[in-house]
C-alpha cells in the first residue's frame, strides 16, 4: 500500500514496486483515507508520508499498527527531524527513508522484510 | 536567521535537484529583500511553526518542472507540476531541519499558480532571496523565517 499526498511521489513508487514480486493493494493521498484503506485490506507492508493532510503519516502509522501490528510500515519523508524520525521508530516504524527516495534504499528494504517473511 | 541555517536551505536545495537524476542545482547568491517578490508561474509554500516561525517558497517555470517530472519518469502534466511544486518545497524545508537547534514543523505544501498574483505569504523579514538554476532552467527559494 503506498500513502502520499503527492501524486507524483505515489507514481514513482508505484512504478518501482510495480518492478517487484509486490502487488499494490491500495493508494492514499492523505492519513485519514489511509487507514480505512488499511483496515479494509490488511496489507503487509506499507510506504507511508508523513506530512499530509487529514491525518499525518504519525498518527496513520500508531493507527495501522493498532489493527495490524506486524504490518512493516516504512515511513517515506522529508522531514530530517531526529525527532519525528524516533517518534515514527518508537511507534513501530520498519524503517525511515528521507525523500527523495532512492530505488536501491527501498530496494534494499523491501529485499529485506521480503527474506524474513520466507 | 543565521547563516548556517541559511545554507542548510541552500544545501537541501542542490541534494534534492541532485538526487532526482544527479544534476544538481547551482546556487547563485542569497540577498535579502523586503518587497515585491519575485513569482514565477508556480510558487511551492511551506509555513514554518513550532521553535521558529515563518515561511518559506520556491517559485518555478513550467518548462523546469516539465524537465523534472520528465527526469522521474512522468509524463508532465498540470497536476503534477502542481505536485511537484509543492514537493521541492516540502523536500527543501524538511531537510533543512536538521540544522535547526529549535525543532520547527512543516505545514502542507500551498501551491499557487499564474503570474502577478497579490499573495500574502506569511514570510518573516528579513527573507532572503535565493537565485538557483537547475539545467538551463532558474528559479527562486524565498527563505523568511524569525
Amino acid at each position: 500500500m503506498i500513502v502520499d499526498d503527492a501524486m507524483i511521489v505515489r507514481k514513482s513508487i508505484e512504478r518501482f514496486i510495480k518492478q517487484t514480486k509486490l502487488e499494490i493493494v491500495a493508494e492514499a493521498n492523505n492519513g485519514k483515507v489511509a487507514v480505512e484503506l488499511f483496515q479494509k485490506h490488511l496489507p503487509d507492508i506499507v510506504t507511508l508520508d508523513i506530512t499530509m493532510p487529514e491525518l499525518d503519516g504519525i498518527g496513520a502509522l500508531a493507527q495501522m499498527l493498532a489493527i495490524k501490528p506486524s504490518a512493516k510500515i516504512i515511513m517515506i519523508s522529508a522531514l530530517n527531524s531526529k525527532n519525528t524520525v524516533v517518534k515514527a521508530v518508537n511507534l513501530g516504524a520498519y524503517a525511515y527513508l528521507l525523500k527523495p527516495w532512492k530505488e536501491e534504499d527501498l530496494a534494499e528494504i523491501l529485499n529485506k522484510i521480503m527474506g524474513a517473511s520466507r | 536567521m543565521k547563516v548556517e541555517e541559511l545554507k542548510a536551505f541552500i544545501h537541501g536545495t542542490m541534494n534534492y535537484f541532485g538526487q532526482i537524476d544527479g544534476t544538481e542545482a547551482t546556487v547563485g547568491i542569497p540577498y535579502p529583500q523586503s518587497s515585491d517578490f519575485l513569482m514565477l508561474d508556480y510558487v511551492g509554500a511551506i509555513g514554518i511553526s513550532g521553535g521558529r516561525k515563518g515561511c518559506i517558497y520556491v517559485t518555478a517555470t513550467t518548462p523546469m518542472l516539465n524537465d523534472l517530472i520528465k527526469a522521474m519518469g512522468q509524463e508532465a502534466d498540470e497536476a503534477f507540476r502542481v505536485d511537484v511544486i509543492g514537493e521541492i518545497a516540502n523536500n527543501i524545508s524538511g531537510s533543512a531541519q536538521s540544522s535547526f537547534v529549535q525543532d520547527f514543523m512543516i505545514s502542507i505544501p500551498m501551491v499557487i499558480t499564474g503570474k502577478d498574483l497579490n499573495v500574502h505569504l506569511p514570510l518573516k523579514l528579513p527573507v532572503f532571496i535565493i537565485p538557483f538554476q537547475w539545467k538551463n532552467h532558474k528559479a527562486y527559494l524565498a527563505v523568511g523565517i524569525e
